[in-house]
C-alpha cells in the first residue's frame, strides 16, 4: 500500500508531464499561426512565365546557356542542359523544383505521381526548324 | 495545519493553471490575428502582380523616361523592359532613383492619394553584382506584407546579362499589425 507522500509524488509528477503535454500543444499552434502561408497556385504560374522569358531573351553563353541555343540540336542539348539546370535551380525560390520535358530529354526532378503541379507547354524551334513540343513543370516540395 | 484554508498543493495547482489559462489566451488570440494579417497580404496580390508585370514587361512611357527628372516627371508610367520582357535595362534601373516612395508608386500606375499602400522593391542579380532597391523601408513586422518574387535578367551596358530576383513588398498601412 503507498504512503500518502508517495502518493503526492505520483500527483506531481503527473501534472509536470500535463502541464508540458499542454504548452508542448501551444507552442506548436502558436508557431505554426505565426507563419502564415502566401504560396498560391498563381505564383507558380507567374514565375514559370519568368523563368522562360529569362531562358528565351538572355545573351547565350557557354556557361549560361539560352534555351534555343540548348534545344538547336540533341547534341547541344546533352552539352547544355546541365548549365541550364543549374541556372533554373537558382532562379527558383526554396521549395519549389522543376521538371522540363523536351523531344531531347528530361531535366529536373520530376514530381511525384498526385502532387500538385502547375505545367506550361510551350513549343521551340529546333535548329532545323523543326518545332519541338515541350513543357516546364514547377510544383512545391 | 490540516484546516488551513490554502494548502501549498493548491496553491501551486492554481498557479499553473493560471499559467496555462495566460498561454491559452495569447495563442488564441495569436492565431486568430495571424489569419486576419495573412489574408490582409493576400489580398494585395492581384496588385502586386500587375505592378511587377508593369516593371518586368514596360518598357515605359515614353521609353527615355530615365533620361533625367524632367523626363521622369513626365512619364505616363515608368517600366524597367529592355525591349524584351523579363530583360531589364540597367539604366533604367538607376532610373528608378528619380522617384521618392510616394512618386514611385504614382509613376507604376497606381493611384494612392491618402497614402495608403506600401511598396518597396529589391533587385538583385543571383550573382550580387547588381543590387537596386526603391520605395519605402519594410515594416518591422512584415507578417501583413505581400512578396512577389519574379525573375528576370539584366542587360548591362557590355551587353552581359545577369539572371535577378525581382521582389516587390506590398502592404496596407491602415491594417495590420503595423497599426
Amino acid at each position: 500500500m503507498a504512503r500518502p507522500h508517495d502518493d503526492g509524488a505520483v500527483h506531481m509528477l503527473e501534472a509536470i508531464m500535463a502541464s508540458v503535454l499542454v504548452v508542448a500543444a501551444l507552442v506548436y499552434v502558436n508557431t505554426s499561426a505565426s507563419l502564415p502561408e502566401h504560396d498560391h497556385p498563381d505564383d507558380l504560374k507567374v514565375l514559370s512565365a519568368d523563368v522562360l522569358n529569362v531562358l528565351q531573351y538572355r545573351a547565350n553563353s557557354l556557361e549560361h546557356p539560352g534555351l534555343g541555343f540548348a534545344l538547336s540540336s540533341p547534341g547541344q542539348w546533352h552539352d547544355s542542359s546541365g548549365a541550364l539546370g543549374a541556372d533554373i535551380g537558382h532562379m527558383l525560390p526554396g521549395g519549389v523544383y522543376y521538371y522540363f520535358e523536351t523531344p531531347y530529354g528530361g531535366l529536373g526532378q520530376k514530381p511525384a505521381d498526385g502532387m500538385e503541379v502547375f505545367s506550361r507547354p510551350f513549343v521551340a524551334c529546333g535548329g532545323d526548324g523543326k518545332m519541338l513540343d515541350c513543357r516546364m513543370v514547377l510544383w512545391r516540395a | 495545519m490540516d484546516d488551513a484554508a490554502f494548502s501549498i498543493d493548491f496553491a501551486a495547482a492554481y498557479t499553473v493553471l493560471a499559467v496555462l489559462l495566460v498561454c491559452t489566451f495569447f495563442t488564441a488570440t495569436n492565431a486568430i490575428s495571424a489569419r486576419y494579417t495573412a489574408g490582409y497580404a493576400d489580398e494585395l496580390r492581384p496588385l502586386a502582380e500587375r505592378l511587377g508585370d508593369i516593371l518586368l514587361k514596360s518598357p515605359g512611357e515614353p521609353e527615355d523616361w530615365y533620361m533625367g527628372p524632367s523626363n521622369a516627371s513626365n512619364a505616363s508610367i515608368i517600366g524597367l523592359s529592355a525591349g524584351h520582357p523579363g530583360m531589364l535595362s540597367s539604366y533604367k534601373m538607376d532610373g528608378l532613383y528619380l522617384f521618392n516612395a510616394t512618386g514611385l508608386k504614382g509613376a507604376l500606375g497606381l493611384a494612392d492619394p491618402d497614402g495608403r499602400y506600401g511598396l518597396r522593391i529589391e533587385i538583385e542579380s543571383l550573382d550580387g553584382a547588381v543590387s537596386r532597391t526603391a520605395g519605402h523601408p519594410l515594416p518591422p513586422d512584415t507578417r501583413d506584407v505581400y512578396k512577389s518574387y519574379r525573375m528576370a535578367t539584366v542587360k548591362e551596358p557590355d551587353g552581359t546579362c545577369r539572371d535577378a530576383r525581382v521582389i516587390v513588398y506590398m502592404w496596407r498601412k491602415d491594417v495590420g499589425a503595423t497599426t
